[in-house]
């Protein structure tokens, strides 16, 4: 066993086994479009780590073997030695160093990163009080909140499905009644209709009625409900007349300004689930929905960190900086970056992209910030490194538009392994190459 | 030895540019970028005005764009950045000129005070930004840029390449050495290494290819292979309208330094590997013993190179972006094809491939770096390496490899009959 551990068929097989695994990766990544999905499937997968292991003890190994060294075996010794130095120089980076991001408008001064990957829950309660969860191994708790948080797997998503999803997302934050989740049901059951009311010749589904059943009008405010009563019913009126979206906002609208003098004459909260779908379409329209619009509504790309969290049976997606309701509207919850603090300050005084002349193809971003009370000057490929071993690289500028604030983004990392391991190893490795190269073909 | 050479390349430079019928001056400057005053312009694209006049040779007063010569009709005020007494002298030529078109000294007169004029404005700069500046171009670039354009070099070098093999290797310095020429004048002219997007990679491979062929010289076959691969390579730029590949630079590709060690070693690598296939495709058809040798030899210099160049990449990403290794889909490819040529490699210091599939898989290999070349750019369109992606040509890039993988099979199957005989 060990013998095969460290024989050049098992290198064979960790090389050919690696080939096909990255092969895969770059596949999910260009199908999903989304960089967390191959990294989630192969890169930090545990057999491509099993790859990496096995390839460490392999090198290990088939170094050993050779015991005691001769002068022939320094090409091999050489190179293998720099490849080993390059994968514990990442481990070491990765346990040890620091990568993220600092975002900074100009004018304004910060020392905190935000890291790339980790990310955290806010959850609020109708008290204000903020919670922050760091999700571990997909679990949460909160000492706020009653139920365990569960982030589940996202499901295959079509950009399609993901776009479906935001704009539910968006209705929800303007409509405050609390649907369990099922906005992206309704949303469907009433998208491609030309105009008018949610049609109710379909019979709704039971998910829908039950959604309809639990949802609270009661926290809608007096006028808003109003509004969608009467808009309901002058469109109801016009029906015969195939009353198009845009008559409908209108109509909606107009009555949403009158909507503190109508009479509320019905109880929206006992009203049947038939009657709720009519009057949230209704209300959608009062706020500028409408399902024709949706069919044009721009894609959203799935890996933009949508995820997906279960509590207590009620599914939620969240983007960054989406915000979502849970248990009938109780809590409220965010996503947010994880964040770390770094022992400098710094501060954006000006930044600005020079153009090519006569076209707006840029020729160089660059910023004046000061660094703990130091003026420094950055740019791209100009990069600055703090006594301290971070470094602060100038990797975004926006707007391009002089006349706006503008705003930088600096990646900034600390790696203590690259001068130690990392850099000496590759220099290793390519030596070691030109060794191998003129051991072979010395002779010609 | 050397000043002979300086001397050689000078007097050829001066006979070339002789041979130009006026200073590139007077002449549509395809690389000066136009001025955005339209007011300046606009009548130039009147059909009834001459060519000429459309032509960008006036330095405008914004520093960096360039004026058409119609700019001259409107005197109100000097628009550029010539002095005063010369711009009307300019002026009245031009509008001698206009009137008189077939003249031949007003003609020359007008190319005489643009040349002349241009001198104090040469290796000036024209827009700084912190660490770096632009200058304008010295009258040798200039001139260099005109040459460039006016010589048929891709035909004319891609069809030496393919005939050099059968005159005998004698004959292919001489268009190697033009090559050499060219991609000099191109660095000279652009001030940075000639690999800065796929038309210019196009360029410079086919040079690593007849240079290291030259190299190897003592072998005739790989020669022949270098011939045919170098000649095919600029074929290929000459038919896929790529253009000249002398655009801007975007500002995460400006730093020569980076630019030159990475892209240089990793596509210098592509042609070695290219050459390694393609002498991987002549053994199938032609067995030979020593074949198997250059194509290890062929394999190790690639491998070397791209090894080296994928890492110093990788310390380009750690000392920018500030993470050495991310499994962006460059890299991830740069990964795979690493990994194809070291099984190989590995394979075979063990005598675990015959002659016949080393032939094989260095040939099949290369698919891997046409992927990693090309399929990362213009297929997958993911990634950091944003700024090189383009489209077109999918469909022929894979109809090439599959029909490329058939006449492998075929060759290798063809092959393995023989030898079983």
């Amino acid at each position: 066993m060990i013998r095969f551990l460290c024989s050049v068929r098992f290198a064979l097989v960790l090389l050919a086994s690696a080939l096909g695994l990255v092969i895969a990766a770059t596949w999910i990544e260009a199908v999903t479009g989304s960089h967390e999905a191959a990294s989630k499937w192969v890169y930090r997968s545990p057999w491509f780590l099993a790859v990496l292991v096995g390839a460490f003890i392999n090198i290990l190994g088939s170094a050993l073997k050779r015991w005691p060294f001769q002068k022939r075996h320094i090409p091999f010794l050489t190179a293998h030695l720099g490849l080993l130095m390059v994968i514990s120089g990442q481990f070491v980076k990765l346990a040890f160093g620091v990568q993220g991001e600092l975002l900074l408008a100009e004018g304004a001064g910060s020392h905190t990163l935000l890291l790339d990957h980790h990310y955290r829950l806010a959850i609020e309660d109708q008290q204000g009080r903020v919670d922050l969860i760091s999700m571990k191994k997909g679990r949460g708790e909160s000492t706020l909140f009653p139920i365990e948080l569960v982030e589940k797997e996202a499901p295959p998503l079509e950009v399609d499905e993901a776009k479906w999803i935001s704009l539910a997302q968006r209705v929800e934050r303007e409509l405050p009644i609390s649907m369990g989740g099922s906005w992206l049901t309704y949303l469907k059951g009433w998208g491609g209709v030309q105009g008018g009311l949610f049609p109710i010749e379909r019979p709704l589904s039971d998910d829908l009625v039950a959604a309809l059943n639990q949802s609270r009008w009661e926290l809608l405010p007096e006028p808003l409900q109003a509004t969608a009563l009467w808009s309901a019913r002058m469109i109801a009126d016009r029906e015969e007349a195939q009353t198009g979206p845009l008559l409908c906002i209108s109509i909606a609208s107009q009555v949403e300004q009158m909507g503190e003098r109508l009479p509320l004459d019905l109880d929206l909260s006992s009203a049947t689930a038939e009657t709720k779908a009519l009057l949230l379409s209704a209300l959608l329209y009062a706020r500028g929905f409408h399902p024709q619009s949706w069919a044009e509504e721009p894609g959203v790309n799935p890996s933009e960190g949508l995820r997906f969290f279960e509590c207590n049976g009620e599914r939620v997606a969240l983007s960054h900086h989406g915000k979502a309701t849970l248990l009938g509207g109780a809590y409220s919850m965010r996503l947010q970056w994880n964040e770390q603090e770094i022992p400098h300050h710094l501060r954006l005084h000006d930044l600005r992209t020079v153009c090519y002349p006569g076209s707006s193809s840029p020729y160089g971003y660059e910023g004046r910030f000061s660094i703990d009370g130091e003026r420094i000057e950055l740019a791209m490929n100009r990069v600055y490194e703090s006594q301290k071993g971070y470094r602060f690289y100038l990797a975004q500028v926006t707007p391009v538009e002089e006349q706006r604030a503008q705003r930088a983004v600096l990646i900034v990392n600390r790696d203590p392994a690259k001068r130690g391991l990392t850099y000496p190893g590759a220099g290793l490795v390519a030596l070691g190459s030109f060794l191998f190269y003129r051991q072979r073909f010395k002779r010609r | 030895m050397r000043i002979w050479l300086l001397l050689f390349i000078s007097i050829a430079f001066k006979v070339a540019a002789a041979s130009l019928d006026s200073t590139p001056l007077l002449y549509e400057g395809r690389f000066r970028p136009a001025a955005s005053i339209p007011s300046l312009w606009e009548e130039a694209f009147a059909e009834t005005e001459p060519l000429e006049s459309r032509w960008r040779c006036l330095p405008s007063r914004r520093f960096g764009e360039w004026l058409p010569l119609c700019a001259l009709l409107k005197s109100e005020e000097n628009p550029t950045l010539y002095p005063e007494p010369l711009f009307h002298q300019l002026r009245e030529c031009y509008l001698a000129l206009r009137e008189e078109p077939s003249s031949a000294p007003l003609r020359k007169e007008l190319d005489k005070l643009l040349w002349e004029g241009y001198r104090p404005l040469a290796r000036t700069p024209y827009l700084y930004a912190y660490g770096k500046q632009r200058l304008y171009p010295s009258r040798f670039q200039l001139e260099l840029e005109l040459l460039l354009e006016r010589l048929p070099l891709t035909l004319s070098l891609a069809i030496s390449y393919l005939l050099g093999w059968i005159l005998g290797p004698l004959l292919f310095i001489a268009p190697f050495a033009l090559h050499t020429l060219w991609l000099v004048a191109r660095i000279a002219v652009t001030e940075r290494p000639p690999v800065s997007n796929m038309a210019e990679t196009l360029l410079y491979v086919p040079w690593v290819v007849a240079g290291l062929s030259l190299l190897l010289s003592r072998y005739r076959r790989v020669v022949i292979c270098g011939g045919l691969a170098a000649g095919g390579l600029l074929l290929l730029f000459w038919l896929s309208h790529l253009g000249e590949g002398m655009e801007n630079l975007p500002p995460v590709l400006d730093s020569n330094r980076w630019l030159g060690a990475h892209v240089l070693l990793v596509s210098g690598s592509y042609g070695a590997l290219l050459l390694a296939s393609i002498l991987g495709h002549s053994y199938l058809i032609k067995p030979s013993l020593r074949t198997p040798k250059r194509i290890l030899q062929t394999l190790y210099i690639g491998t070397g190179m791209l090894i080296g160049g994928t890492l110093l990449g990788a310390v380009w990403a750690a000392e920018s972006w500030g993470r050495f290794w991310d499994w962006d889909p460059k890299e991830s490819w740069a990964f795979i094809s690493i990994c194809s040529y070291l099984l190989i490699i590995h394979a075979r210091q063990f005598r675990l491939l015959s002659d016949l599939w080393l032939a094989l898989s260095a040939a099949l290999a290369f698919f891997a770096i046409t992927f990693t070349w090309y399929g990362v750019n213009y297929l997958l369109k993911t990634g950091l390496h944003s700024y090189g992606f383009g489209q077109g040509g999918g469909g022929l890039y894979l109809a090439a490899m599959a029909a490329d993988a058939l006449l492998l099979t075929f060759l290798a199957l063809h092959r393995k009959k023989r030898v079983a005989q």
